[in-house]
C-alpha cells in the first residue's frame, strides 16, 4: 500500500515536470511557426509583386518595340521550318550537308529585320 | 464544566454504539457496499469518457492544424490569379493598404481632414471632411495606397484613422486581354468577363485559373487589329482565333479597348465585347451556309447552274453583285465569286422552310455558351417570309454574333462537327472524342466546302488572305451597317461591316481566325475599295502569317496545292444564259 502510493506520487511529479517542459517547448514551436508563416506570407507577397512585374516587363507590345530597336533579328518565318525527312540520312542519323544547305537556303529566303521605328 | 466536557464523549459513544450496530447489521452493510460500488463505477466511467475523448482529440484528430492558424489563413486568402495557357500571369493581386476612419473617435474632424488632405490631395479636403464628420462608425478614406503614402499617414498619427491591409487586382498586360478578363470593383469583386463569371471560384481558392488564351497569339491579333483599324480609319473591330480541334479560343480582342487596371473611365462603350455581345449582319460569309444547305438538302450539286447575268428584284430593292461576273455561275462559282443573285436563286430551290430548319441546326438561332457573362443573342426575324429567305441567303436580315459565326463556320470545315467554344485551358489532349458531338453537315459536304473556301482564297475575294505555305481557306463578307433607326443610310455614305473568316491548313484545318472591321474607309492602297477583301482579308492573312510560326506549325512551301482550279471553275462556259433561262 505504501509502496504504490509512493510510486504514484513520484510518477505524477515526473509527469508534471515532463508536461511543464512540453508546454514550454510547444510555446516555443508555436512562436517559430508563426514566424515561419509570416515569412512565407511575406515571400508570397513579394513573389506576387515580382510575377506581376515580370509579366508587365514581358508585355509583348513592349518587347516588340524593344526588339525592333535593339535587336538584329526578325520573328520566326515559315521558311525556317523544315521537316525531319529533309535532313534525315539513310543510316538513321542526319545528313549534315543537307542541313547546312537548308540553313543557307532559309537564310537567303529570310525577310530582313524590320527597320528601326525611329 | 464537567458536564460540558462530558457531553461530546457521550455523543461520540452514542454514535460509536450506533456504528457498532450498523457494522454488525448485515443488510445495512450490504447496502453501503452497493452504494460505494455504484458511485465508484460512475466516477470510473467519467474518467474513461475523458480518456477516450483525449485519445480521440490527440490521436485521431491530431494532425489537424490548430484553429487559430486556420482563421489567419482565410483572412489573407486573396483572389486567385488568372493565367494563360502557358502560365503567364494575366491577372494577379498586390498587397496594398487602405485607410479608414471611425468618425465617432475623431476629435476634430476639420483638423484631421486638413492634415489628411495634404497627404491625399486626390481625395481632397471637402470629401475627407464630409466623411470624417459623418455620424457613421466606419468610413473609407482612401483605398489601395502605395507604401510611401501609408508611412506618411502613419506619421500623422491621427486617432481614429486606421490602416488596413488590402488587395488590389492588377492586370500586368493592361488592355491586351481586357474584354476576356473583365475587371474588378474596388472591393475585389468581379464585375465583367471571366472575373465575373468565375467570381465565387476565384474568391474561394488560390489555385490559378488557367485560360485557353495564348498571350503571344493574343498580342499578334491585337497588334494587327489595331494596325488595321488605324490604317483603314475604322471605328472599331474585333478578332478571334479558335483551335478547331478543342474549341479553345487562343485569342479574343475587341476594339476600342479599356484598361482593366483603371475601370470606370469611359467604360460603358469600351467594355463592350464585340465578339460575343455585338450582333452584326454577316453579309457574304453567310453564303457558306447557303451553299451548305443546298448541298445537304440535296437541291443542288456543285455543278448546278444559276443565271447571275441580271440583277434580282426583291420588292423595291434591286440586288446586284459586287464586281459580278454577269454570267451563268455554278454553285461552286457562286460561292467563290460571292454572287448575291445566285445566292437568292440557290435559296429559292430549297425554300424558306428548309432554310429555317437548317439555320436552326447550324446554331444560328441561339448563341453558344461561353465562360463570360457578356453573351448576346442573335436577331432573328419573327416571321420567316419569302423575302427573309432571300436576304438571309446572302447574309442580310439576320444579325449574329461573331462568336456564332466562327463556331458555325468552324463546324463546317471541322468535318461537320461544331467545336464547343471555350475560354478555359483543356489540357494537352489534342484530339477530343467527337463521337458524341452532334454533326451539322456530312463529312462529304465539309470536304467540298473546304475545297471551295480554298478556291475563294485562290480565285475569289479573299486572295489577300493567302499565306505562302499555309494554304489558307476562308471567306470574306461585307455588309452595310444598320443605323440606330434601322436603315442603312444614304447611298454612297453607308458605313460597312467587313468580315473575314479563315482557317488553315486547307486539308486539316487546325486554327480558325475571324476578323471584323467596323466602318473601314477606302484608302489609296486599296484603290478606293472598302470591302472585306481589301481590309479584313489581308489583316487575317497577316495574323495567320505571324501566329503560325509561334504555334510551331510547319509550312508546306513546296507541295502542290491539292485543289485544282479547273475542277471548280468555268465548268459551264458552254452554257449561255439564254439556254438556261429557256423554258
Amino acid at each position: 500500500m505504501r509502496r504504490s502510493t509512493l510510486a504514484v506520487a513520484s510518477l505524477s511529479i515526473v509527469i508534471g515536470l515532463v508536461l511543464f517542459k512540453i508546454k514550454y517547448a510547444v510555446m516555443e514551436l508555436e512562436r517559430q511557426h508563426t514566424q515561419v508563416r509570416k515569412g512565407i506570407q511575406d515571400t508570397n507577397e513579394a513573389l506576387h509583386v515580382l510575377r506581376a512585374e515580370w509579366a508587365h516587363l514581358n508585355d509583348p507590345s513592349r518587347l516588340q518595340v524593344l526588339a525592333q530597336k535593339y535587336l538584329d533579328i526578325a520573328p520566326i518565318a515559315s521558311a525556317q521550318f523544315v521537316s525531319f525527312d529533309d535532313v534525315a540520312s539513310k543510316d538513321g542519323g542526319y545528313d549534315r550537308r543537307a542541313l547546312e544547305n537548308l540553313v543557307a537556303e532559309a537564310a537567303a529566303d529570310m525577310p530582313s529585320p524590320a527597320p528601326d521605328a525611329d | 464544566m464537567k458536564r460540558l466536557i462530558k457531553r461530546p464523549f457521550i455523543s461520540v459513544a452514542k454514535h460509536l454504539s450506533l456504528w457498532h450496530q450498523v457494522v454488525h447489521h448485515r443488510s445495512l452493510l450490504e447496502m453501503a457496499r452497493q452504494r460505494v460500488f455504484v458511485a465508484g463505477s460512475l466516477v470510473a466511467i467519467a474518467y474513461l469518457l475523458i480518456c477516450g475523448r483525449l485519445i480521440d482529440v490527440m490521436v485521431f484528430q491530431g494532425p489537424k492544424e490548430c484553429s487559430h492558424s486556420n482563421s489567419e489563413q482565410t483572412a489573407t486568402l486573396a483572389r486567385a490569379d488568372i493565367v494563360d495557357r502557358n502560365g503567364e500571369v494575366l491577372a494577379t493581386h498586390l498587397v496594398t493598404a487602405s485607410i479608414y476612419a471611425n468618425p465617432k473617435v475623431i476629435l476634430n474632424a476639420k483638423e484631421a481632414a486638413e492634415k489628411l488632405a495634404k497627404v491625399l490631395p486626390e481625395v481632397g479636403f471637402e470629401v475627407l471632411y464630409q466623411r470624417l464628420s459623418s455620424a457613421k462608425g466606419f468610413v473609407w478614406l482612401a483605398r489601395h495606397l502605395p507604401p510611401k503614402l501609408q508611412q506618411a499617414i502613419n506619421q500623422l498619427g491621427i486617432p481614429g484613422v486606421y490602416l488596413q491591409k488590402d488587395h488590389k487586382r492588377v492586370y500586368p498586360y493592361g488592355q491586351l486581354a481586357a474584354h476576356v478578363l473583365g475587371y474588378c470593383g474596388v472591393d475585389g469583386n468581379g464585375l465583367a468577363g471571366i472575373e465575373k463569371f468565375f467570381d465565387t471560384k476565384l474568391q474561394k481558392t488560390d489555385v490559378p485559373l488557367k485560360l485557353s488564351l495564348d498571350i503571344r497569339v493574343q498580342h499578334v491579333v491585337h497588334d494587327e487589329l489595331m494596325k488595321a483599324i488605324t490604317e483603314y480609319s475604322a471605328v472599331g473591330g474585333n478578332a478571334m482565333v479558335m483551335d478547331l480541334k478543342t474549341g479553345e479560343l487562343l485569342a479574343m480582342v475587341s476594339a476600342p479597348g479599356f484598361d482593366p487596371n483603371q475601370p470606370g473611365q469611359g467604360l460603358k462603350e469600351a467594355a463592350f465585347n464585340r465578339n460575343t455581345l455585338g450582333t452584326y449582319e454577316p453579309g457574304s460569309t453567310f453564303k457558306i451556309l447557303n451553299t451548305a444547305i443546298a448541298l445537304e438538302a440535296g437541291t443542288a450539286t456543285v455543278n448546278s447552274r444559276y443565271d447571275a447575268s441580271h440583277p434580282f428584284q426583291i420588292g423595291k430593292f434591286l440586288i446586284t453583285d459586287f464586281r459580278g461576273k454577269n454570267r451563268v455561275l455554278s454553285l461552286a462559282e457562286a460561292l467563290i465569286y460571292s454572287s448575291n443573285i445566285a445566292a437568292i436563286k440557290i435559296a429559292q430551290e430549297f425554300g424558306a422552310t428548309n432554310q429555317k430548319a437548317f439555320m436552326k441546326k447550324f446554331g444560328i438561332f441561339k448563341s453558344p455558351s461561353l465562360e463570360i457573362p457578356e453573351i448576346g443573342q442573335p436577331l432573328i426575324p419573327a416571321d420567316w417570309k419569302e423575302s427573309t429567305m432571300m436576304t438571309a441567303s446572302y447574309g442580310y436580315g439576320i444579325s449574329v454574333t461573331p462568336l456564332q459565326l466562327i463556331s458555325t463556320v468552324g463546324g463546317f470545315i471541322n468535318d461537320g462537327i461544331v467545336p464547343v467554344a471555350t475560354l478555359l485551358f483543356k489540357g494537352q489532349i489534342r484530339n477530343i472524342d467527337y463521337q458524341n458531338q452532334p454533326r451539322i453537315i456530312s463529312s462529304k459536304t465539309s470536304q467540298i466546302l473546304r475545297d471551295l473556301l480554298r478556291m475563294v482564297v485562290i480565285e475569289g475575294n479573299a486572295k489577300q488572305a493567302n499565306v505562302k505555305g499555309y494554304r489558307v481557306i476562308g471567306k470574306t463578307g461585307t455588309s452595310y451597317k444598320l443605323n440606330k433607326n434601322g436603315t442603312y443610310g444614304v447611298e454612297g455614305k453607308r458605313a460597312r461591316i467587313a468580315t473575314f473568316v479563315g482557317a488553315f491548313p486547307h486539308q486539316d484545318p487546325t486554327y480558325i481566325v475571324l476578323i471584323t472591321l467596323d466602318d473601314p474607309k477606302p484608302t489609296q492602297k486599296t484603290y478606293g475599295f472598302a470591302t472585306a477583301g481589301w481590309n479584313a482579308a489581308p489583316t487575317g492573312g497577316k495574323i495567320i502569317e505571324r501566329m503560325a510560326p509561334i504555334l510551331g506549325i510547319h509550312a508546306d512551301l513546296d507541295a502542290e496545292d491539292p485543289v485544282s482550279s479547273n475542277k471548280w471553275l468555268n465548268v459551264n462556259h458552254v452554257v449561255s444564259a439564254d439556254t438556261l433561262n429557256a423554258p
